[in-house]
């Protein structure tokens, strides 16, 4: 079943992407980062305006172990190519453990997903911490090209789900 | 050298010689109380009951090929904390599992238990079983035909065990305090092995037979052919399962009655997240993503339903097939949960309900591991 809007991937909040049909594929991407370390390398790549692609959109989030996989598994059945998750890195974590455990989530969320026949490399797991905003654009950048090679993201279209 | 001691069904049934012994544990003070499958009055149905009484374990029915769900967890509810009431828990390996897994999730607790388990030929569905009724109306005589061949290591012919059962890889737990060996035994006995110092403890109160050995080949050729069919069952999910589309195709009759999560003994949670607000899909809400996709299927998220639930406890799933039983739409749920639950095991090499000492994956994380992501 292809999108009603012409030439266009609906996505979950209405938002229309020419991400099929008219143009280029441009991969849509969320990011899921930490207050403490992406969310500022992504504050700071901005304010040093640093280029990079306007694809992602951003959700801040207390610490990149509160991501629960549903948020994944929303993204990519919502309308998303690619999900980025942002934290500090190992023994930087502002509450101890909380990347560690994300590490081991998105591990098991990754493989499960592989072993259901799913691209799993659509789902990033990355640490930037909060002086990295070159980091944080060239990981973007670098998702986005990854991305454009995948091309877009068959559950996107996919209504029986 | 385990102690193992010979159990003679003497023409009364091995089930009845099993009541027997569960009857002497309590007598003799071994334990407090049973937990052991049994016949209900009618004699057609098989339940799980907690004996305190040993006038109350009449019919006992800890062999019968049928189990009416997975009772690892029904066990773990009825065990009190701290070991202060033991209870000797008969049970199946994937029982066995179960209560491991839960214990670890503190949903049981094994130190409560003397630890019952017999080697398991597997279980046939509730059709099946009736049809073996039929053939076999004398419950007794049931179940020494259905045992008969296992004795050597085989199965019965003409009588499928359930899908998960054929690959099931465990004879009797090596974690258990007593195990009931039947393969390698001689027919229509039982050899009953103290496998740990509680379930020695126990066993040296009654007076019993020394057993002759087992034969070691024999059990070492079923569970090999065990385990080369569970490989089996993994190289056939990879013919089968490409692409997303290939695993949407399995699920694809999913009514979303949430049966298979029902009996799942390792779901234990008490409010599940499909049944809260996060996955509660508002009129507005199914609106607007009709209006985007042009038609959206009802009920939503098949495929998030079956993906959350395997990040929930497919490090967990013990494989008993339980979820396959309960499905309406005869979905191979056991079979596909226990394909993806031992790639994601295998990751932390991890097996489910094998051991108490080994960690949860969920649970714990090591500070140098899985990089780069
Ligand atoms: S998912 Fe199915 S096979 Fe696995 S433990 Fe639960 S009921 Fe048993
Ligand atoms: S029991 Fe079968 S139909 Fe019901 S939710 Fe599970 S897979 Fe779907
Ligand atoms: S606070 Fe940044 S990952 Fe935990």
């Amino acid at each position: 079943m292809e999108a009603t809007v012409e030439g266009k991937t609906p996505t979950e909040d209405g938002t229309p992407t020419t991400s099929q049909g008219a143009g280029p594929f441009e991969p849509k991407i969320i990011a899921f980062v930490c207050n403490w370390c992406t969310y500022a390398a992504a504050d700071l790549a901005g304010t040093s305006r640093i280029q990079y692609p306007p694809n992602v959109k951003i959700v801040r989030l207390m610490c990149s172990g509160a991501i629960d996989p549903i948020y994944v598994l929303r993204a990519i059945t919502g309308g998303f190519d690619g999900v980025l998750i942002g934290g500090c890195h190992p023994g930087d974590c502002h509450y101890q453990t909380g990347n560690y455990k994300a590490r081991r989530r998105v591990t098991i969320l990754k493989e499960i997903l592989k072993s259901v026949g799913y691209d799993e490399e659509r789902v990033w797991l990355r640490w930037i911490s909060a002086s990295e905003g070159g980091a944080f654009a060239a990981t973007v950048s670098e998702m986005v090209e990854a991305l454009k090679s995948h091309g877009p993201n068959v559950l996107t279209t996919n209504w029986n789900k | 050298m385990k102690k193992r001691l010979k159990l003679d069904s003497n023409g009364h049934g091995m089930e009845e010689a099993l009541g027997r012994l569960a009857r002497l544990m309590i007598s003799t003070g071994g334990v407090d109380r049973v937990f052991i499958p049994q016949h209900d009055e009618t004699g057609e149905a098989v339940y799980a009951t907690l004996v305190a009484d040993v006038d109350a374990l009449k019919d006992p029915a800890p062999l019968v090929p049928y189990i009416n769900g997975n009772k690892g967890r029904e066990a773990g509810l009825s065990t009190p904390k701290n070991g202060e009431n033991k209870t000797a828990v008969f049970v199946r390996p994937c029982e066995a599992r179960a209560i491991i897994e839960l214990s670890k999730l503190m949903q049981a607790h094994r130190e409560s238990m003397l630890l019952i388990t017999s080697d398991c030929p597997g279980t046939l569905t509730l059709e099946d079983y009736k049809r073996l009724r039929e053939e076999h109306p004398d419950h007794r005589e049931e179940v020494a035909a259905f045992y008969a061949p296992f004795h050597g290591g085989e199965r019965l012919e003409g009588h499928e065990v359930r899908e998960c059962c054929t690959f099931c890889e465990s004879l009797a737990h090596p974690m258990s305090d007593i195990r009931l060996l039947l393969v390698g035994a001689p027919e229509g006995t039982v050899v009953v092995e103290a496998t740990s110092e509680a379930g020695e403890r126990v066993l040296s109160k009654l007076e019993m037979e020394e057993a002759a050995e087992v034969d070691e080949a024999v059990r070492e050729k079923f569970t090999e052919g065990q385990k080369s069919r569970h490989a089996e069952m993994e190289a056939h999910w990879d013919e089968v399962v490409h692409s997303v589309e290939d695993f949407m195709h399995l699920v694809q009759h999913c009514r979303r009655c949430y049966n298979c999560r029902a009996e799942c003994p390792i779901c234990y949670c008490r409010e599940c997240v499909f049944q809260t607000a996060t996955f509660e899909v508002t009129p507005d809400a199914f609106g607007r993503r009709a209006d985007q996709y042009g038609v959206v299927k009802m009920p939503p998220d098949t495929l998030v339903f079956h993906l959350t639930r395997m990040n929930h406890m497919v490090t967990s799933c013990v494989s008993c097939g339980q979820c396959t039983e309960a499905c309406p739409q005869k979905i191979p749920v056991g079979k596909i949960f226990s394909a993806v639950g031992r790639r994601v095991q295998d990751v932390f090499d991890y097996r489910a309900g094998a051991d108490t000492a080994d960690e949860l994956p969920h649970a714990v994380f090591r500070e140098d591991e899985l990089e780069p992501r």
